[in-house]
Order: structure tokens, then sequence, then C-alpha cells
């Protein structure tokens, strides 16, 4: 796993600065609205809303609208890269969880997630 | 769902339906290690990765000091052996080798041993062949001028 994969994204909109980044307690959020990373590809236009939507919990929860959140995705410059992005972020919340090669994996938890 | 009860099989032998699933079978791992409950769930999700990695170096650190403790109670043990065998043979018992380093602390590390020791011994084996094998030239080369000596 690249440890240098993004873990924040900073913009500014309208004289504000917006930080977007996934906790382990936002993801757990995300699932409660029904979110599976599984399935991104599959349902594209539900998931990547709530990966948009998600993004704004850790940093700017009730703090902003979902009417403004709606309208900083559609202001949002290179969409595709943006979402792969996001998606990134969202599973380094669970790869984390992972050894590294390098590293002794033996208290470490091996899992498997059910499709 | 996990219950919260502790007494279920481990988080190990287990599949998860959901992150958050895995995130809660994990998360007391993590609090032992020393994380803490806002860390884990809404610190940089990349932190666990140093938790594991100072766990470690700690883990290795206590291997070594209790290595050292034994190694001081070992030498105690030698200094007072002559006086606890005070009727025993009149040969003094050579004592078993204290290990050489800490004992490894996991099935990698054993291996990582096992494999250095390998390597180790087939260095000083070969060296050992090359050595006899330069004693053997050298043997001939000498026989060679000998006989060179004697025929002249």
């Amino acid at each position: 796993m690249d440890n240098k994969a993004a873990s924040q994204i900073n913009f500014d909109y309208n004289g504000k600065h917006y930080c977007l980044e996934y906790t382990r307690d936002t993801v757990k959020i995300m699932e409660s609205w029904g979110f599976n990373p599984n399935d991104v590809a599959d349902k594209p236009a539900i998931r990547l809303e709530q990966l948009w939507r998600g993004a704004f919990l850790a940093n700017h929860r009730n703090k902003i609208s979902d009417a403004v959140i709606g309208k900083l995705y559609d202001q949002m410059k290179n969409k595709a890269a943006l979402m792969d992005a996001l998606r990134d972020m969202v599973i380094e919340t669970y790869a984390s969880l992972l050894p590294d090669e390098d590293e002794d994996d033996s208290g470490n938890v091996e899992w498997t997630t059910v499709q | 769902m996990d219950d919260g009860s502790v007494d279920q099989e481990p988080p190990s032998e287990r599949e998860y339906k959901t992150l958050t699933e895995l995130f809660r079978a994990v998360f007391p791992e993590y609090l032992a290690m020393g994380m803490t409950y806002d860390q884990f769930w809404h610190g940089p999700p990349s932190l666990v990765r140093d938790y594991r990695k100072s766990h470690d170096l700690i883990r290795h650190e206590r291997n070594g000091e209790a290595w050292l403790l034994g190694m001081y109670i070992y030498d105690a043990l030698l200094c007072v052996a002559p006086v606890m065998r005070a009727s025993m043979s009149k040969e003094t018992p050579k004592p078993g080798e204290y290990p050489k380093e800490p004992y490894p602390l996991t099935e990698k590390e054993a291996k990582q041993r096992e494999e250095a020791r390998m390597r180790r011994e087939y260095r000083e084996s070969l060296a050992r062949m090359n050595a006899a094998s330069q004693r053997e030239l050298q043997r001939r080369k000498e026989q060679k001028e000998k006989e060179a000596n004697k025929d002249g």
C-alpha cells in the first residue's frame, strides 16, 4: 500500500477554506447511509454522492448544508480525478490496518470483506 | 454485528460484512498499543501504522531487557554454582551456553535468523573448502618442487 496517498483535499470557495478528509468514525457514519466502498463502480451516482458528502463530515459536520455541498461538487474541476482521490482516502481508513510489506505482521489481524 | 463481548472467535478468523465491524474488531488491539479512542476513530487513518511500529519497537526492547536480565541471573548462578556442588564430583561440570541473542518474538523473525545462520554456515564451509584446496595446491606444488630437485 502506498503510504503517500493523499490524506486530505483542501480548497477555498467564496472566501471559506474547506478541508475534506475521512476518519474511521466518518466511514462508520457513511456506512449507516448505505455506503459500501466495494460498489462505487456498480452504483456510481449514489455512492459518489455519499463519498462526496461524507468527506465533509470530519471537519464541517453541521456547519454546511447539503445544498452547499451539492453546489461545491458542481463547481469542482476534474471530477474523475477528484473521485479517485476520495476513494483512495476512504480505502486508507481500512488499508492502513494491514501491515506494510516491511512490517512484522504477527500481531495484526487478517480480514476479508463479504460482498 | 459485534455485541461487544470479548469471548468470541478471534478477529483473525472472522469475516467482516462492513468496515464498521472491522474497525470495532481491531479497535481493542490499538487501545492496547496505547492509541486513544479519539486517535483511532477521529484521527488520521494512517496513524495506526506508527502505533504498530512503535509497539513493535517496544516489544523488541522488552525482549532485549529480558535477555539481559537472564544473562545477569545466569552469571550469578555460575558464580554460586561451585559452592552448591561441594559434595559432588571433583571435576567442574561444563555449564550450558546462554543464548547469544534474545529469543525471536515472531515466526518471521525466527525464519530470518535461521536463514542468516544458514548463510553464515555456508560462507564458513566455503571458506574452509577454499583453505583446504589452497593447502592441497601448496602441497602438490611443494611435492613437484621436491621431485624436480631430486631429478636435478
